[in-house]
């Protein structure tokens, strides 16, 4: 099977919708190179190179750069997708969804359930999130339990280019809005990625790896770094269960706490904040529907609650690495009452 | 791969595309042990796959070249096998020209063929003077069930195997999913391969297709290998299987699925199972299996089996797991392996590979 970064995953996910569907449309800022200046059109593809080519292909009625005014072009996606069109939007990173919240939160999350069913909102949001990248607290947030509290709202988080491609033509085909939110230390990462069309449902949790003595729980960025601590714990004779519930709304519970039964021992790893974020809902969930279950405490393995430091060294420390999560998975493991 | 006539080197697998290198788990002879055809000699684990490899020969497993815990490439020399009276100083010998063999990336590449319009995906492996083998895999599968015998059977001649029209990588089209209709783009497809003489082999639904493409070949077909075959069996294609996959939507079910394939449960992993969900979510991929399974897997499966193989003059074995609970084992006509289901060439792979290369030297 053909071998692609995630980056090009997405990128032909675009391609193959657009292509699909004329009602597909995208826009966002630079995403052809910039509006009103003399440069090279679509020299990036963006500013991240996820829609390169897009504007060559399906030309400037589909592929728009907008002013900078997320508020303008999210609230203008909104609408297009109430109208029929099926937008997917880019936020150039997700940090910048402060000023257009309340076109995410009370309008596009709200319009099926306040106009009884009869509204349809089929637009994606696109957004690069988390730390690591040296872009300093304004730009490396890991945002995705704001959008998961809100009800109305799909949120995704992919963790390798297969499931990136189908995630996203998912998203697309979603009659709900979407909030669809890349990692930007992942984009290089390189991965088998079938050619043809497919989907990734939602709400389907992807089990990485099994094993009988501690389920580890990880999201984006954070799954291959449990990966690589379930290769250090294999040599101990540690064997983990990983699973990447690839959306935190809707969230796969049956296979959750399918394994936290099977396991006893639940460790959470997650790139975002701490306090109310996904590590402390999916340690809730285990604790309330699984306690019977536990053969030791739920572990979390989170960042501290401070903004994402721009020192090289203290963002390398913010972030849960490889060592971190084995130590936890041991703990739990070896956690006996 | 053969040193000299007295000394033979194990090597490290190559189990499909993505298999760079695997790490050697544990070795199950010890230096001394006498080793037998099919005998598990030691367990290799990838990032996806934990597997035993089995001895291909006879004699004294002599030295150990890659320790338990250490990571060789595809192709890399792990063990070396001879009788007792080759002398240390050969082995040295050996070992040494060993290490400097190993094979780039272990010999599997990729193509794809036109067969009349429909873009199919082939893995092939090896090379030589040898007619050619040409390895179609059963319903719902793709190239990769032959991944642990394709280069085992790749001595002195190419081994093609093809993913199927809506399988694997090859392209959707629900509109050829007649037995007629998938036989000839397979044929096709074999026809691009080679204009020679060849060999045929196919799984479940891939038996059935050899058969018929077997039939409209003539002589161009040496020998036809037939593993649990559809249509041949001692009973009907299991419904539950069949069902089961077409309506599996999700991982559970689908893992109750696929244990159905298998004589040990325990061997259906969690990545078998995400691939075989993703292969069903390719775009228009569900409705093409529904429509091979309804054209080529029901009560139907036996049409034309007796005029396809009156019309064959080539040797034919036909191999069959046991226990296998998707298609049972016929009365008579079949070797049949015990404690194996419905995947041979899978578990076991080595009898498998084994078996079929006596075959094809057979009717060379």
């Amino acid at each position: 099977m053909p071998q692609k970064t995630f980056r090009a995953a997405l990128n032909e996910a675009l391609h193959q919708e657009m292509a699909a569907d004329p009602r597909v449309v995208i826009f966002g800022e630079d995403i052809t190179g910039g509006v009103g200046g003399d440069g090279e059109a679509d020299a990036w593809g963006g500013a991240f190179g996820v829609s390169k080519g897009l504007l060559a292909k399906f030309g400037p009625e589909r592929v728009l750069d907008t002013p900078i005014s997320e508020s303008a072009f999210v609230g203008a996606a909104a609408g297009a997708a109430l109208m029929g069109l099926r937008p997917v939007v880019e936020i150039m990173f997700v940090d910048f969804i402060g000023v257009c919240l309340d076109q995410v939160m009370n309008q596009a999350a709200k319009f099926r359930y306040m106009f009884g069913g009869k509204a349809r909102t089929p637009m994606v949001l696109r957004a690069t999130f988390g730390a690591g990248a040296r872009s300093a607290s304004q730009h490396s947030q890991a945002l995705y339990p704001i959008f998961t509290h809100i009800p109305g709202l799909k949120v995704v988080v992919p963790s390798n280019p297969a499931d990136a491609k189908g995630l996203l033509i998912q998203a697309i085909r979603d009659d709900d809005p979407v909030i669809f939110l890349e990692h930007k230390m992942l984009y290089d990462t390189v991965g088998e990625v079938p050619d043809k069309p497919y989907v990734t449902p939602f709400g389907e949790a992807r089990v990485v790896r099994e094993g009988d003595d501690v389920t580890i729980v990880a999201l984006g960025r954070m799954v291959g770094r449990a990966e690589e601590a379930a290769r250090t714990l294999a040599a101990e004779g540690i064997q983990a269960t990983i699973l990447d519930p690839r959306t935190t709304s809707p969230l796969d519970a049956d296979t959750i706490l399918e394994f936290a039964e099977e396991t006893g021992r639940v460790v959470v790893v997650d790139e975002a904040n701490p306090r109310c974020g996904m590590a402390a809902d999916i340690a809730a969930l285990v604790a309330e529907e699984a306690f019977g279950a536990l053969k030791a405490p739920i572990l979390k393995v989170t960042p501290p609650h401070t903004p994402v430091p721009y020192a090289p060294s203290l963002e390398d420390a913010y972030l849960p690495d490889a060592a971190r999560i084995a130590e936890a998975a041991r703990r739990a493991a070896r956690y006996q009452a | 791969m053969t040193a000299d006539n007295r000394i033979r080197i194990v090597t490290m697998p190559k189990w499909g595309m993505t298999m760079t290198e695997g790490k050697v788990s544990a070795w199950l002879k010890e230096p001394g042990d006498p080793v037998e055809p099919g005998e598990e000699l030691l367990e290799v684990e990838t990032e996806k796959i934990a597997n035993a490899v089995e001895a291909q020969e006879s004699g004294v497993l002599r030295r150990i070249l890659v320790q338990p815990g250490q990571t060789a490439p595809c192709g890399a020399p792990l063990a070396l096998i001879a009788e007792a009276d080759v002398t240390e100083a050969e082995l040295d010998a050996v070992a040494e020209g060993a290490e400097s063999a190993v094979a780039e990336g272990g010999g599997l590449s990729t193509a794809r063929v036109d067969a009349g319009g429909l873009s199919l995906r082939v893995t092939s492996a090896g090379g030589g003077e040898g007619a050619p083998l040409i390895l179609l895999h059963g319903f719902g599968s793709d190239a990769g069930a032959w991944m642990f015998v394709q280069e085992a059977l790749a001595q002195g001649r190419a081994v093609h195997a093809i993913d199927l029209p809506s399988h694997g990588d090859s392209d959707v089209d629900a509109g050829v999913a007649t037995l007629e209709a998938l036989a000839e783009r397979v044929g096709a497809a074999v026809d691009a391969l080679t204009d020679g003489p060849l060999h045929l082999a196919g799984h479940s639904l891939g038996g059935r297709i050899a058969l018929r493409l077997a039939a409209r070949r003539g002589k161009r077909v040496r020998s036809l290998t037939l593993i649990a075959p559809a249509g041949m069996g001692g009973g009907p294609v299991s419904r539950d299987f069949v069902d089961g996959f077409l309506r599996a939507d999700k991982r559970r079910p689908m893992k109750e699925a696929l244990r159905l394939l298998v004589a040990d449960e325990g061997a259906v992993t969690s990545e078998m199972v995400e691939r075989a969900l993703a292969a069903k979510r390719i775009d228009g991929a569900q409705e093409a299996l529904e429509a091979i399974a309804a054209a080529c897997l029901g009560d139907n499966a036996p049409e034309g089996v007796a005029e396809d193989r009156a019309a064959i003059s080539a040797p034919v074995l036909v191999l069959w797991g046991a226990e296998d609970r998707v298609i049972a084992p016929p009365a008579e006509g079949a070797e049949v392996l015990e404690g194996v289901g419905h995947l041979p060439q899978m578990e076991a792979a080595s009898r498998i590979a084994a078996r079929m290369a006596r075959h094809l030297e057979g009717a060379e």
